[in-house]
């Protein structure tokens, strides 16, 4: 059957031939181009902007700015961010608009005929700031009287808060064996993508305004750009392309917004041409969000048998100048920073922080890998404290079925991490001596020199939710035709609808699987029409590791309904589903209590390196990886992402250092802001794939996209203390610091 | 045109110029540089100035003289002992040069760790040496063994040592109309023992923490140090020759103490800062353990143990750019290139990158700009039968230059066997740099036809994947390797087209 099968990718041979289109291939030769002017501001107010003299250079069409922004706020979850900034606008807007937050912040679109005249445009602008204080990071911005978002009523930067209280902490520190008790930072991650930001609009033969854009979830830029724009749903259409990598850095606005009000504008003018745009590398990223970087304290309590007593964490990260998603984020960093285990009392706070440096968003893993961090190192301290084995004090206090979680609610059935825990051990032979391996040279062009290296092994667990959390609707739509002569049996050909994006993990390929396994034809017989909001209803988005998840069931629910249809004598047969997963809490304001999540996904790794404890070049030797993913799909695409996540979490914790100052990211280049090629990775890779169904997931599917990226951190930390003897509660671990951290501990 | 200093820094950009000349020999070159001055500029590879250019730096251009066409100019010979080179030996001519490679190591060694092959294809080592940056990799090993500049102008030509060549942070004596024509590189003799290392902070692609070079010579007894150089760079606002060192082991054996002493002398001769690679402190740190390393190698005589068997360079044996004089191209010449076996004509090709004329101008849109630094490859094409980063090439250099991109790979009935192997194995996700790693993989196994895992990763070095880890597009090639290329025009049964596209994996 098609589920369970290693397919090939429907849109590779488009990928191999050059013939794929992503949204900079889609530009007509007679298109207008749109350029987003950057303020270049981490924290200014407008005094002066003075456009006459850019609309007179020859060849710009329009300059628009916040006057020309009909609703001139935007943010997926709080609309604290203007669209534009301006010294006029409409009145419609929850923030103040003359005031630049971050350095990038839109001063305004110039709408040109070509991108030199575009920036010709730019050039000529005539603009006056006055400045005011930069908060340029999370100890300044708590320390301060400055309030970056005044209209929030709080007299603190620390918007967002959320809390955990559960039993007493207090009442058990002194029964414990073991206390362990550590600072810990993480940085910034790029997502690197490697198409950069990039769109086309127009208005289409329906008059709706179009943007073809590569997102992540087609209905929230549709609803975004609406509301900007104040025009109903209806007259508004997203369509995906192909896409270049995302990894959840397409999921806040860039261009989408900017590229209908422009389009819209060309048709005010009655100009029928179609106005496109696309970043560079350096605006790409400065111009959209990163993972968060934040600080948190921990204190954790074990009883001599290993078993937690307490977890007591304060946690905070960067938000930057708007919210984006970091109160989300934040919610998962929240259930993570306690890890996956038993904890009978917690005290957990933690704070979302403006500031003026960059922006915190979405990325793989979504506060999970932070949290975990924090978790994994406590644990793995704790063992050690306690001379206990890593897996074994794991064993011991993991979440198993039936298991109280940490928000006081009983997880959802399907707990599945001891069994993922022990195949990790088993699979790494972790019980056994750290095997040799080949040693490494820091030069390529020197003998290695054996005497300094030196190896460790480490292991992290981890879980994190499926879907979205904390009282979300969340949901997922599916249309399927079926197609055939009235009087057949069975159809002979079927169409599947949905908006689910396709980023590169191959869920449109996945969907097809799971369609023609819904409806009991073979994969060949079914066609996909996705990511067009006139065509597909509203999927959700390509995020928190749910779209196969939320996908599967609303297409056995469509291929059920057209089953029906079918079987009703209707050609084609047409079923159409709305999947709603069971309800979700939001976190009690007063003790954290609620049922924060339907589903889990659940991982173990270990990771054994070598490091040059003379230069502090680190080469990772081996990483398994295990998982339960419920059921693969597409066993090659599970495997693939699996490896690529790995890889990218190898590079947050080992080489990726976006540096900020005072507010602008200094090194937004590729030759700065360096991501793993092929000779940095990990020697070897091993995917352990479990598949436990989860009782919720269609076929018993889980989602597992991001889970590789949660423990990579603090299992290569630990193994760099097996190592060393060193623990580093920072990275990335560059030669520099790990080489300061040697020192530094030898004194 | 000023730069608007109210731009974000990112948002600042100059075009290349408007007109571009690739004269028929240096004696041209010379008469255009002595007309046009500071409004042109000499372009060898352009891996620097077409960035320099972008960013601002050189502003007020009004020529590129395109002097990679001149015939000869890549020619490496000997004079006696020293090795000659024209203005347009690449960073790979050295690499394959078997002269360079045994009396010259050092040299080689760090032209063989620049960058990436497709930047090694144009990158030259005279474009280094001008643009005297620190970090530049070769100026450590021609200061330890020993070079001499050769400029000529309309006004003369003068030959200037390279240690006084360059005077500064990225700059040099060279004049406005001057035009480097020669490096003299004086070779190792029987008795000299070279070694180049570098330091940095990812295996490829990475501008040195930290690069050193050393030449030591040994008396008739074979212990006794007779001469020592050692240079070391991005210690410095410019690459040092450390003479302490030579004080420090001339008349010694090369032993412990005498390397801790030299170790002493190249950490005294560094003036280290901060910057966004590493720490200054880190490299007062590790300075000592490179020259020791170094040092140590050398006493061992294991300095050639790793230099590569076979380094994959991505182009052919017969790969060479194709001598070409043209006159001043400006926005209105049709120039003529030969793309994936097809002749195009096409004008607009000055002010530009080849990556955004091959996309613009001609809609050959599989090539990728991905970063527009040389950086992640995603724009890979084969020029005159190397691989090279398009997005680093001026446009009008296609006029007369044979070009494949991604869409020439496959033949009208069949994919290529790269292609195919690349779709069964699940080397493909986002896809968006997929163009750019199929046009370096398949010039590797048409250079390597069985490559081992490390020339895999020598070759694609230049390219950059956010989605795979690597590990599928790894198993790709080797698969791809394996496979006999269809004869062209075959019916292949694995055609093209979506019919095959839900074939399952075995």
């Amino acid at each position: 059957m098609a589920v369970g099968q290693s397919m090939l990718r429907r849109d590779a041979f488009a990928k191999v031939t050059g013939d794929a289109t992503y949204p900079s291939d889609l530009i007509p030769l007679d298109a207008l181009w749109a350029k987003v002017v950057f303020t270049n501001q981490a924290h200014a107010r407008l005094v002066r902007c003075d456009l006459d003299a850019a609309r007179a250079v020859d060849g710009v069409v329009c300059v628009l700015t916040a006057a020309d922004v009909p609703v001139n706020e935007y943010g997926l979850t709080l609309f604290d961010q203007p669209v534009l900034l301006g010294l006029e606008h409409t009145g419609r807007a929850a923030t103040r608009c003359d005031i630049s937050r971050w350095e990038a912040d839109a001063l305004c679109v110039i709408v040109a005929e070509t991108v030199e005249r575009a920036d010709a445009a730019a050039a000529a602008i005539v603009v006056e700031w006055e400045p005011l204080p930069v908060l340029a990071d999370i100890d300044s911005a708590l320390t301060t009287t400055v309030m970056l978002h005044p209209e929030s009523g709080l007299a603190t930067n620390a918007y967002t808060h959320y809390v955990i209280r559960k039993g007493d902490p207090d009442a058990v520190w002194s029964e414990a064996a073991v206390i362990v008790e550590s600072d810990y930072e993480f940085p910034y991650q790029e997502h690197a993508y490697l198409q950069p930001e990039a769109g086309v609009a127009y208005i289409d033969e329906e008059g709706r305004v179009t943007v073809e854009v590569a997102g992540q979830w087609t209905y929230e830029d549709l609803e975004q750009i609406a509301h900007a724009l104040d025009l109903p749903k209806t007259e508004v259409r997203v369509i995906y392309p192909a896409i270049g990598g995302a990894f959840g850095g397409r999921e806040d606005m860039t261009v989408q917004i900017v590229l209908a009000l422009a389009a819209k504008r060309l048709e005010a003018l009655g100009i029928d041409r179609k106005v496109a745009t696309v970043w560079s590398r350096e605006e790409s990223i400065v111009g959209h969000h990163k993972r968060h970087r934040g600080k948190a304290h921990a204190k954790w309590a074990a009883t001599a048998d290993g078993k937690l007593l307490a977890c007591e964490a304060t946690a905070y990260l960067d938000a930057g100048g708007y919210n984006y998603t970091t109160n989300k984020v934040l919610g998962n960093l929240h259930l993570a920073i306690c890890g996956a285990y038993e904890v009978p009392n917690a005290r957990v706070d933690s704070y979302g922080v403006y500031t003026n440096a960059a922006i915190g968003g979405a990325f793989r893993g979504f506060g999970g890998p932070q949290g975990t961090f924090v978790a994994e190192s406590q644990m793995n301290k704790l063992a050690e404290a306690l001379g206990i084995d890593p897996v074994e004090i794991r064993r011991r206090n993991v979440l198993r079925e039936g298991s109280i979680g940490i928000t006081q609610t009983v997880m959802p059935a399907g707990v599945t991490l001891p069994e993922v825990l022990e195949a990790c051990s088993e699979r790494s032979h972790f019980d056994e001596p750290l095997a040799l391996a080949q040693p490494f040279s820091p030069v390529a062009s020197l003998p290695a020199v054996p005497g300094a290296i030196r190896r460790g092994r480490g292991v992290a667990c981890a879980y994190k939710n499926i879907g979205f959390s904390f009282g979300f609707p969340e949901r997922c739509e599916a249309e399927i035709h079926l197609f055939g002569e009235e009087g057949d049996e069975s159809p002979s050909g079927a169409t599947v609808f949905h908006g689910g994006a396709d980023v590169g993990q191959g869920a449109h390929t996945a969907f097809l699987q799971m369609a023609a396994e819904a409806i009991g034809v073979s994969v060949e017989k079914v066609k996909g029409v996705f990511s067009d909001t006139s065509s597909s209803g509203d999927s959700g988005s390509a995020s928190a590791s749910r779209l196969t998840w939320m996908s599967g069931n609303s297409i056995l629910g469509a291929a059920e309904e057209a089953d029906k249809a079918w079987r009703d004598g209707a050609r084609p047969a047409i079923g159409r589903f709305r999947y709603t997963p069971p309800p979700t809490e939001p976190l009690s304001p007063v003790d954290g209590s609620c049922m924060p999540n339907f589903s889990y996904g659940y991982v173990a790794q270990v990771v054994e390196l070598s490091v040059d404890v003379e230069t502090g070049h680190i080469v990772v030797d081996s990483v398994v990886s295990a998982h339960d993913v419920g059921r693969s799909v597409n066993p090659l695409g599970v495997v693939g992402q699996i490896e690529g996540c790995v890889v990218q979490a190898h590079g947050y914790t080992l080489s990726e250092d976006l540096q900020v100052s005072d507010g602008h990211i200094t090194n937004p280049r590729f030759s700065g802001y360096l991501i793993p090629g092929i000779g940095d990775i990990p020697r070897r890779v091993e995917s352990v794939v479990l598949e436990l169904a989860d009782p919720l997931g269609p076929f018993g599917v889980r989602g597992m996209s991001e889970m590789p990226f949660m423990t990579y951190a603090p299992a290569v930390t630990a193994a760099l203390h097996d190592a060393t003897g060193v623990w580093f509660d920072r990275f990335p671990l560059t030669p520099s610091r790990v080489l300061a951290g040697l020192k530094a501990a030898s004194g | 045109m000023s730069i608007a200093t109210h731009l974000h820094p990112v948002q600042r950009h100059t075009a290349p110029p408007a007109a571009y000349v690739s004269p028929a020999s240096i004696d041209d070159a010379v008469k255009l540089l002595g007309t046009y001055g500071a409004a042109a500029r000499p372009i060898a590879g352009g891996t620097d100035l077409l960035v320099e250019i972008d960013r601002n730096a050189r502003a007020d251009l009004a020529l590129l003289i395109d002097i990679s066409r001149i015939p000869g100019a890549a020619s490496i010979g000997v004079d006696g002992d020293e090795a000659v080179l024209g203005p347009m030996v690449t960073h790979n001519d050295v690499v394959q040069s078997a002269t360079l490679v045994e009396r010259a190591l050092p040299l080689a060694q760090a032209c063989w760790e620049v960058g990436s092959p497709q930047l090694r294809n144009r990158a030259t080592l005279v474009g280094n040496i001008v643009t005297a940056s620190p970090a530049n990799d070769t100026i450590s090993a021609l200061l330890a063994l020993g070079a001499t500049v050769v400029l000529r102008s309309v006004r003369g030509t003068r030959s200037v040592a390279l240690s006084e060549f360059i005077t500064g942070f990225r700059s040099t004596q060279r004049a406005d109309d001057e035009l480097v024509v020669e490096l003299r590189v004086r070779l190792t003799k029987p008795n000299e023992r070279g070694l180049y290392v570098k330091l940095g902070n990812r295996s490829a692609q990475a501008i040195s923490v930290i690069h050193l070079a050393a030449v030591v010579g040994f008396a008739a007894d074979g212990e006794t140090i007779s001469s020592a150089h050692i240079a070391i760079g991005s210690v410095a606002s410019k690459v040092v020759l450390v003479e302490a060192a030579e004080a420090a082991l001339v008349g010694r054996k090369l032993d412990g103490p005498a390397i801790a002493q030299a170790a002493s002398a190249v950490l005294e001769a560094s003036t280290p800062l901060d910057d966004v690679r590493a720490t200054a402190q880190y490299r007062t740190d590790t300075i000592g353990v490179l020259v020791e390393r170094t040092l140590t190698t050398i006493a061992a005589n294991r300095q050639a143990e790793r230099w590569p068997v076979a380094a994959p360079c991505l182009r052919g044996t017969d790969s060479a750019p194709s001598p070409r004089a043209t006159g001043v191209i400006d926005e209105t010449t049709v120039i003529a290139t030969t793309i994936n076996g097809t002749e195009q004509r096409a004008a607009k090709a000055v002010g530009k990158t080849l990556l955004d004329w091959l996309r613009a101008d001609l809609r050959l849109n599989g090539t990728k700009e991905g970063c527009a630094e040389g950086e992640c490859g995603a724009c890979t094409v084969m020029l005159d039968g190397a691989a090279v980063m398009s997005c680093l090439v001026p446009a009008a250099r296609a006029d007369g230059a044979t070009i494949v991109t991604v869409e020439g790979l496959a033949n009208t009935d069949a994919l290529h066997p790269i292609q195919r192997a690349f779709v069964e194995k699940g080397a493909v996700q986002c896809g968006y740099c997929i163009p750019g790693f199929l046009v370096a993989s398949a010039a590797l196994i048409d250079e390597t036809p069985r490559p081992s895992l490390e020339q895999i990763t020598q070759g694609l070095a230049g390219n950059l994947c956010r989605c795979t880890g690597y590990y599928k597009i790894i198993e790709a090639v080797e698969a791809a390797a394996a496979m006999k290329r269809p004869a062209p025009g075959r019916p292949d049964d694995f055609a093209k087209g979506p019919a095959a596209t839900n074939t399952e994996v075995k």
